[in-house]
């Protein structure tokens, strides 16, 4: 029924601010971005996983993060902080399941670290 | 409503410095503010205070942030009544286009003069009439700026009283005659 291919979108005050955040700063590759028409999207490093983006005037922040897996979330959090990204929570930890760090886009929207245990740890 | 009265009151609807241009590029299916600013080259302030007025006036329709299902989808819609004037709005700019002094429609007034003296309203008197709520001295002012510009003629006549009369220029009569057609042609 569905193919492979996964895409958030979201609203954002300023699609060029957006888009340096999700490059620059997260390390993300540039989609398309169409100046004219405020809006772009940023591929994520999931295969057929994008972020899309369009430029609006009411923005609502989303409450439903979306979560990028990493390796070793204490490093990530250490690595995204040089780059000038806030996090909303320490790592938090649900035993022997993963552990969490959330941050916030520019506009607000949850975003969130994940690092998947395995039963061990 | 009598036709003339009808006439006059679109292009007084349409007067303005942005209404002409935001309802010619606001895209038929609804559209969102960031790209129509752009097309428009309108400073983001400006525009918006010019979509609050429409709004406020039921040309447009605003979606809520809540109640948009996708970020691509408009965030201002056309209502009943903008469809009608962006047809409207096409009439008058092609009118312009032929004319060839401008934007007419970027000072109120205008098109309503225009609009009144096609519809034989030829005295001062007769076209404020029609016009309802133009004061004398903006009336005598577009009319000046009008006959300014060869879009409107004036003559003196003595009988029966020594007074003012308007008429439009051989080049502007033809072309407002087409866009009152067109105009009646999309009244319901």
């Amino acid at each position: 029924m569905f193919t492979s291919g996964f895409t958030i979108w979201y609203n954002v005050t300023n699609v060029e601010q957006t888009l340096k955040f999700y490059t620059e700063s997260l390390g993300f590759k540039l989609d398309f971005h169409d100046a004219d028409n405020g809006m772009a999207s940023v591929h994520t490093n999931t295969p057929d996983c994008f972020i899309g983006f369009s430029e609006a005037t009411d923005v609502i922040p989303s409450k439903a993060s979306a979560v990028f897996e990493v390796t070793n979330i204490e490093e990530t959090v250490l690595k995204l902080k040089e780059t000038g990204i806030s996090f909303t929570s320490d790592v938090t930890t649900i035993p022997g399941l993963v552990k969490l760090a959330t941050f916030k886009d520019p506009d607000g929207h949850d975003l969130e670290l994940s690092q998947t245990l395995n039963g061990a740890e | 409503m009598k036709p003339e009265v009808r006439i006059v009151t679109i292009s007084k609807q349409l007067s303005g410095r942005w209404t002409l241009p935001i309802l010619l590029h606001i895209r038929t299916e609804g559209d969102r503010f960031s790209p129509l600013q752009k097309r428009l080259q309108i400073s983001p302030s400006r525009l918006s205070s010019n979509l609050q007025s429409l709004i406020n006036e039921g040309v447009l329709h605003h979606i809520r942030a809540e109640d948009r299902h996708h970020p691509l989808f408009p965030e201002y819609t056309l209502t009943d009544k903008g469809r009608f004037l962006k047809e409207a709005a096409h009439i008058l700019s092609a009118s312009e286009q032929q004319l060839n002094v401008g934007s007419l429609s970027q000072k109120a007034w205008n098109w309503p003069i225009l609009m009144a003296i096609h519809h034989h309203c030829s005295r001062f008197n007769e076209i404020r009439g029609l016009l309802h709520t133009a004061t004398p001295r903006i009336l005598s002012t577009r009319l000046q700026e009008l006959k300014e510009i060869n879009i409107v003629s004036k003559t003196v006549v003595l009988h029966p009283t020594p007074a003012s009369s308007y008429t439009l220029s051989q080049e502007a009569a033809p072309i407002l005659r087409t866009a009152n057609e067109d105009l009646l042609s999309i009244i319901d």
